[in-house]
């Protein structure tokens, strides 16, 4: 995987964009979302809050109001005598007092009293007297056992057709503490509604409940939702109470010490589609700026990877020797620092190359005119021809053969002249093993094997000498009768030099350090090494000397050289 | 400066704050109801009768009542199935024939006050507690039927004068029409054979035999049929609102079979249980009984209009049902 993702410039840069756009947009969406999520639900919280205790306190007001109503009722004497009173003129002014009485909250409340017995005897109600409740049940039982205090409870009884929600009742006890009648207010649905009119959001439902929580007053919505139902079975089976059914979130606040309850059921703010609505728009933002990315990626890699693929085929050619390569690019931005620069990389290695061959060339010419100085001096030449024509005189001719040969060499030896042909070449190592023939006693024999069409091939002067010096020397020390063959001959264009000995062969470690052109170690066979190094000089690497011992005995030394003619 | 960090600060945390304090734990701890203070009622009541009762003894008692409504042939399987396992408490209603019918699914008890109770069908091992008395009346259309010629007595139905003018319902299917039968039977049987009874008023019935006894009052009320036989209470209340319709008890008397109640076998919230059935059989309850809700009380000396009554022998019913109602339906096919 790791592998697979660093091997493309634009899959990393691809990468490094999603990350850098998508992490922060989603995080940011996802804290966004929930950031106005909370703060939109503490918001409504805290109106329904609000919406809650404004309704309580609407509540509470009235149901204030009424005790208070309902205490001037009953210690009104007039009204009081009129709960048994049969005469109606005098009913009439009972009832004159109570409408007086209760002028400011007919809207909300009716008002009745009741005799001792529980028949209704006065009533503010416009469908007429309530009839009657019992006094050994229910809300008149309270009312009377309790007749400091005003009892409120769900209505009971269907007593008329508009559908009677809560029931309040207060015991008129005479001066003997005897209860002689009740007030009893009622009300209806109709009341509620114009009670709580505004005082909520429609939306919400409202419901008032029993201390049992048994449904009193429901509006529409809370009805709807059965609001009432739902969180006396919970309450029942020990379910939370506030948790979500349907959606709807539950509040519920006592309602004074009425031991009513209000509760208040909310939509919540956040639905479920506003949520997928917002989701949906932070994925429309990733994909957009995921193509974004993919875009980026692709231009910025081109941008990126061009010159640096440039500056990589360039290179290659580099290393394949071409040092002539110019990136040349026109930008001007790092990128086109670096080409310059490697452009002026190039040409300085091509300057400095050419200078370290020039300055090899010149050491190497150095080279070989000490190694030929080394041989001559004229003085030598001349003495030698001199002895050479004493022993003539003398009738000398070993002595004659000496000084004329080494004459010769001597002669080729200081010329100025760098290169001769084969033949005079081959007649110089002649010289030389004729001197040798005389020096060892005639213990060996030689044979030169010349082809005629090779005879005048130019080699550098003074190169097989050295080889067969050391044959004579090292190959046929100690031995009877040896032979030196040498071989020339012409191969794929290329000019074979063969000495071959039947001496004792070479060691071992001299035909290694030879192989290793070791200069150092090679002490004793120094003019093998000089017969190379010149050879290569001149001509380069793929010529030089290889020595090898035969398998039949004795030493093989071959020397290649390109054919080169005047 | 300080102040916008703690405020960027509050604006990140707030939301975490938030998240982690949802739950409302506090208003589950404030309104938490104990076990010990609920009570599961099972009852085949109408809600008029049970409600009022229910709502006065959670208010008395503070404890919060369940209910679960049903027939009460629904309810008796449910509990027999239940067989004490995650069952209610109480069995509030049917007749008591059916409740001792389940008797071993409920548990004896003897009411405190069983002294002032009556205890004409009081259960001989406490499998129920009575709850209130149920007679069988006969019912007339006051608009077709003058009052002088209306049916005085059981003999009365068997007459061929009302051949096709009476409202009954299946007593296969319903338990109070199978007690006016058998009530019928017994009442008779002194001068006459079930089967000549039966075959008398299968006759009168003229096949038209209606499939429940809701809707013996319906008949009546709508003038298809002059007379219905059926419980006093269904008439009591339509008498209220209707005023052409009347009622008679039968000369030679009537039964008046009582419903009841039971402590179900292993019941969860058992105290309670027993204060609610204590309840049902209180003086208050017994009053409202006759004052509102058109039955007849199980205390002595209860305030209702006396009426003849006659020993309806449960233990006779119940052994008979079969036989006697498939010589019903042999007859009613018959016809």
């Amino acid at each position: 995987m790791k592998t697979v993702l660093r091997k493309s410039f634009k899959r990393e840069l691809f990468l490094c964009f999603i990350v850098v756009a998508l992490v922060p947009l989603v995080i940011t969406g996802c804290f966004l979302v929930s950031v106005l999520k909370a703060r939109l639900s503490r918001d409504y919280e805290e109106k329904t809050q609000e919406q809650l205790i404004s309704v309580e306190n609407r509540m509470t007001g009235v149901f204030d109001e009424t005790e208070r109503v309902a205490e001037e009722i009953m210690s009104d004497a007039v009204i009081v005598d009129g709960i048994i009173q049969t005469d109606s003129w005098l009913k009439n002014k009972a009832y004159k007092r109570l409408y007086e009485k209760t002028q400011d909250l007919r809207e909300i409340a009716w008002f009745h009293v009741y005799d001792a017995q529980g028949v209704c005897s006065l009533s503010t109600s416009p469908q007429g007297a309530a009839g009657e409740l019992p006094v050994y049940w229910g809300l008149l039982k309270v009312a009377r056992t309790h007749s400091q205090e005003m009892i409120l409870r769900r209505a009971s009884w269907e007593q008329s057709s508009n559908a009677l929600c809560l029931q309040g009742a207060r015991a008129i006890l005479d001066e003997n503490e005897e209860c002689v009648g009740f007030v009893v207010v009622d009300m209806t649905e109709d009341h509620f509604d114009t009670i709580l009119a505004g005082a909520y959001d429609e939306q919400n439902g409202i419901a008032v409940l029993d201390s049992f929580w048994e449904d009193v007053y429901s509006t529409k919505a809370a009805k709807e939702a059965s609001l009432a139902q739902i969180l006396r079975t919970r309450r029942m089976a020990g379910e939370d109470l506030r948790q979500t059914a349907d959606g709807i979130t539950f509040y519920i606040a006592p309602l004074g010490s009425t031991g009513l309850y209000i509760i208040l059921g909310k939509e919540p703010v956040f639905t479920r589609d506003v949520t997928n609505m917002t989701v949906g728009v932070i994925m429309i933002m990733a994909v957009c700026s995921l193509l974004l990315c993919v875009l980026a990626a692709g231009v910025m890699s081109n941008y990126l990877t061009a010159p640096v693929k440039k500056l990589l085929r360039a290179m290659a050619r580099v290393e394949g020797g071409d040092l002539d390569v110019q990136v040349g690019s026109g930008r001007k931005d790092e990128f086109g620092q670096l080409s310059a620069s490697f452009d002026g990389m190039t040409r300085q290695i091509k300057e400095n190359l050419a200078l370290q061959v020039k300055q090899q060339k010149e050491l190497n010419d150095s080279n070989i005119a000490m190694m030929q100085a080394q041989l001559n001096p004229h003085f030598l030449y001349n003495t030698l021809d001199t002895i050479k024509w004493v022993a003539k005189a003398h009738h000398v001719p070993e002595l004659a053969t000496m000084a004329s040969g080494l004459a010769r060499i001597l002669r080729t030896s200081i010329s100025e002249a760098q290169f001769i042909s084969l033949s005079e070449e081959v007649s110089l190592v002649c010289a030389y093993m004729d001197i040798q023939k005389i020096r060892f006693n005639g213990n060996f024999s030689y044979d030169v094997e010349l082809p005629l069409e090779l005879e005048d091939c130019m080699v550098p002067k003074m190169i097989i000498q050295p080889i067969v010096e050391n044959a004579i020397i090292h190959g046929l020390k100690e031995r009877e009768n040896g032979h030196i063959f040498i071989n020339i001959y012409e191969e794929r264009e290329m000019l074979c030099i063969e000495v071959y000995d039947d001496g004792c062969g070479m060691d071992q470690t001299i035909l290694g350090l030879l192989q290793e052109r070791n200069r150092e170690e090679l002490k004793g066979h120094i003019g093998f090494y000089n017969v190379d190094t010149i050879i290569r000089l001149h001509y380069g690497t793929q010529y030089g000397l290889y020595a090898e011992n035969q398998a039949e005995g004795g030493a093989k030394v071959r020397v290649t050289l390109p054919v080169v003619r005047v | 400066m300080k102040k916008r960090m703690l405020r960027a600060a509050a604006v990140v945390l707030t939301p975490l704050l938030i998240f982690g304090g949802c739950g409302g734990g506090q208003a589950q701890e404030e309104y938490h109801l104990e076990e010990s203070n609920k009570l599961v009622v099972y009852t085949s009541h109408k809600e008029e009768i049970y409600g009022p009762i229910v709502r006065e003894f959670e208010e008395r008692t503070g404890i919060w009542v369940e209910v679960v409504t049903g027939g009460t042939n629904d309810l008796l399987d449910r509990i027999r199935e239940e067989d004490g396992k995650n069952s209610g408490d109480v069995m509030f209603g049917g007749g008591v024939d059916s409740l001792n019918a389940y008797g071993e699914y409920f548990e004896p008890y003897c009411s405190s006050q069983s002294e002032q109770l009556d205890d004409t069908y009081a259960s001989p091992d406490g499998v129920y507690t009575v709850f209130s008395r149920l007679p069988i009346v006969i019912v007339y259309n006051k608009k077709l039927v003058i009052s002088a010629g209306t049916p005085r007595s059981w003999r009365d139905l068997t007459n061929n004068h009302w051949q096709g003018s009476i409202a009954f319902a299946d007593p296969d299917r319903s338990g109070s029409s199978y007690t006016a039968l058998m009530t019928m039977l017994q009442i008779l049987s002194e001068d006459m054979s079930e089967e000549e009874v039966m075959e008398a008023f299968v006759s009168n019935l003229d096949g038209d035999i209606l499939s429940g006894s809701g809707e013996v009052l319906g008949e009546v009320t709508a003038g298809k049929k002059l007379i219905g036989i059926t419980l006093e209470e269904t008439v009591l209340k339509e008498m209220d609102q209707n005023a052409d319709i009347a009622m008679i008890y039968p000369r030679e008397g009537t039964a008046a079979v009582p419903d009841g109640s039971a402590l179900i076998k292993n019941a969860p919230n058992r105290e309670n249980a027993e204060l609610f059935l204590e309840f049902t059989v209180s003086e208050d309850v017994q009053r409202l009984l006759e004052d509102r809700l058109y039955r007849r009380s199980v205390r002595k000396g209860a305030e209702g209009e006396e009426i003849r009554e006659v020993f309806y022998d449960l233990d006779y019913s119940e052994k008979h049902r079969e036989e006697i109602l498939t010589e019903w339906k042999e007859l009613t096919q018959q016809e």
